[in-house]
């Protein structure tokens, strides 16, 4: 693939919200345009549009207004259907709250978006799929144990899991790490750090700076509008950052 | 999705609420057995009907008088029209009937020694006991001799016999009273049971045709004619040669209608089961509301569920899945809620139709129509009200999915 087209491109995007009979725009006016193989971080204060336009980019949301081009294709007059297929083909989701289904395996979770591929994948083939998936993150000891049996943490890892199960061009994590303690969000960068270096786009929202710091590329929002958008030329390693960390020590009666 | 993982989830989805799954699908169920049951037994009754009827002589052929009318006027009452040089006509020119009897009737005071009974004595020819399937249980039938003597013998049914001889003596050959007339008793009947309209068949006295009419009706007229057709293909035209004959021996013109009625068993058994059919249209419609509330369950327990589902619509949503996979998803849990329910409701109301026919006793018969009817009810009532709750889960947006608290 070529590696400077871009792989999203977005022209004076809009979006306006509706609701008890005043108008808010939540996006202003937004250009940006993002190349493969980037980790794009999106900071900005609470409300400053960062999850709307995440929502934008991942197909889950039109804009009011402006264009949409991804992979070379206008999405804008795309239909519903088409924007799930797009979804399927191409993206993977990791959500704060994990949005796991309740009551299910680690496996079935992993495996359910294979599951919308019709007569694709086998289920020896899903199986496979599913336990590379699992063993990526690190997960393979928990394959059958009900979500809510797993720690956040795990939980989260298990949604990684099924964001790459089809192999996606781009990964959107929204505030991936928001639920989790430095050490496990480091853990959790680390994967996303992983999947990058092995050629996946990764576009991050979050609002801490220790974790926009293992990005490559940093873009702040303020109401709606890019106030800035600046290459950090020396991301640092979460794999490393975490190694830093000291070990939490049990306290004793003695110390 | 694919269709087995389509099933596999909605079964998944609807294990994990297990009891309200299976308090959602009791209408149907109800239902479904009251179909299955009361088919069960209104087919039963049918063929119990019909087998009673049976018992009153198969290719059997009643002819009745009708009040004469001419000019419009009715002429005559209570309807003598029947004469024994009918029967005459019949038996010469009808081919396609076999056997053919008049009766004449009384109610007479029937003793012996110290007991009474009242019932009704009857003439026939000994034809008549081939018409009706009659023979003799103990002593003999009556012959064509005893007919053209006169002779005063009678055959007592099985009512008759232990009203006057309680003690259970044997009767053949005893003389009892009928009115002031004895007749000597030649033998006892076979037993016949109800009628197909719940007259008695067993309390009879049947005697030679001439020895009633002779000695004590005294009249030219007869009560009602039985005939048989050869067999059941030849009724109709047996039935349209009793027409002609009767018509031609009573001079009727061609203006003229019939002064007589011929009915056969099976346009008896034709109202028999008109009634029996309105009957099971009731119970249909009171199986059908069940199934109706039913449905409105199904639809109200969808509803809820994609209402609580939102969030995890909104997670399928986003990782690909399209607005008709949610569609199907949500259709075929309906789909299988109701189809489930209904095996459920076949299986009850199988067991139920079994247990009705062991401790009541009544006649039943399951057929397949009634099973495939409940399986086409329910899938159709599945898809009908799930409908509606699945396309609402459809056309949920992924975001506003996602964002549902
Ligand atoms: N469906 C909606 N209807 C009305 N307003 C909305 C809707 N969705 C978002 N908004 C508004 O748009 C603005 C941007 O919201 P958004 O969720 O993008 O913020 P954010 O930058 O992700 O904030 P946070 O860091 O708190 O997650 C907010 O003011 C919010 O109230
Ligand atoms: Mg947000």
């Amino acid at each position: 693939m070529d590696t400077d087209k871009p792989i999203i491109e977005v022209k004076d995007i809009w979006k306006t919200f509706q609701s008890g009979g005043t108008t808010f725009s939540a996006l202003r006016g937004i250009d940006l345009s993002i190349k493969a193989n980037e980790m794009l971080a999106i900071m900005g204060a609470s409300g400053s549009g960062k999850s709307t336009f995440m929502n934008m980019l991942g197909c889950l949301d039109r804009p009011t207004k402006g264009q949409y081009i991804f992979n070379g294709v206008d999405t804008t007059p795309k239909s519903n259907t088409d924007l799930a297929l797009i979804r399927r083909d191409f993206f993977g989701f990791v959500f704060q709250s994990y949005n796991l289904l309740p009551r299910t395996t680690a496996f079935e979770n992993v495996e359910l978006p294979l599951l919308y591929f019709g007569f694709k994948y086998g289920r020896s083939q899903r199986q496979d799929m599913v336990m590379a998936a699992l063993k990526q993150v690190g997960l393979e000891d928990k394959v059958h144990n009900l979500t809510n049996e797993l720690s956040g943490g795990q939980q989260q890892r298990v949604a990684i899991a099924r964001a790459i199960i089809n192999n996606p061009k781009i990964i959107f994590a929204d505030e991936p790490t928001g639920n989790l303690d430095t050490r496990t969000s480091f853990d959790i960068m680390a994967i996303i750090q992983g999947l990058n270096e092995k050629g996946t786009t990764v576009v991050l929202v979050t609002h801490e700076n220790d974790i926009a710091d293992f990005a490559k590329r940093k873009v702040v929002f303020r109401d709606g509008q890019i106030l800035s958008d600046n290459i950090n030329e020396h991301p640092k390693s979460a794999a490393e950052e975490r190694k830093k960390l000291p070990e939490l020590i049990e306290p004793t009666a003695a110390t | 999705m694919n269709i087995i993982n389509l099933f596999i989830t909605a079964f998944r989805a609807l294990r994990k609420n297990g009891l309200r799954t299976f308090l959602t699908m009791l209408g149907i169920i109800i239902g479904v057995a009251a179909v299955i049951i009361m088919q069960a037994i209104g087919k039963g009754s049918e063929e119990d009907i019909t087998a009673r009827i049976n018992s009153l002589g198969s290719n059997m052929i009643i002819i009745a008088p009708n009040p004469k009318i001419v000019n419009g006027v009715r002429m005559g009452q209570g309807g003598q029209t029947l004469q024994y040089k009918d029967v005459l006509m019949i038996k010469r020119y009808s081919s396609a009937t076999k056997y053919i009897s008049p009766l004449v009737g009384v109610s007479r005071q029937i003793k012996y020694g110290a007991n009474n009974w009242s019932t009704r004595i009857s003439g026939v020819l000994p034809e008549y006991f081939s018409i009706r399937e009659i023979s003799a249980v103990e002593g003999s039938l009556f012959t064509d001799e005893d007919l053209r003597k006169i002779n005063k013998v009678c055959m007592i049914g099985k009512t008759v016999r232990t009203n006057l001889f309680p003690d259970g003596s044997n009767p053949v050959g005893k003389t009892i009273r009928v009115g002031a007339i004895p007749f000597k008793i030649i033998g006892v009947l076979n037993e016949k049971g109800q009628s197909g309209v719940g007259t008695d068949q067993d309390d009879v006295i049947l005697a030679p045709y001439t020895s009633v009419q002779d000695r004590m009706v005294q009249s030219i007229y007869v009560n009602v004619i039985f005939a048989s057709a050869a067999d059941a293909q030849s009724i109709k035209k047996a039935v349209s040669e009793i027409k002609y004959c009767i018509r031609t021996s009573h001079h009727l013109s061609p203006s003229d209608q019939d002064d007589f009625t011929v009915n056969t068993l099976s346009d008896i058994m034709a109202t028999i089961q008109g009634v029996s059919k309105i009957l099971t249209i009731l119970l249909a419609s009171v199986a059908g509301i069940s199934l109706l509330v039913g449905g409105i369950g199904i639809m109200n327990i969808m509803f809820v569920s994609v209402t609580e589902r939102t969030r995890e619509i909104g997670t399928r949503l986003a990782i690909g899945a399209t607005s008709s996979d949610v569609m199907l998803q949500l259709l075929i849990e309906a789909l299988v809620i109701s189809l489930v329910a209904g095996v459920i409701g076949i299986f009850s109301g199988l067991l139920i139709t079994d247990l009705i026919t062991y401790f009541a006793g009544w006649r039943t018969s399951v057929t397949a129509s009634s099973i495939i009817i409940s399986f086409a009810v329910c899938t159709v009532i599945g898809i009908f009200f799930g409908w509606y709750p699945a396309r609402k889960a459809a056309n949920l947006s992924p975001i506003e999915a996602l964002r549902y608290e």
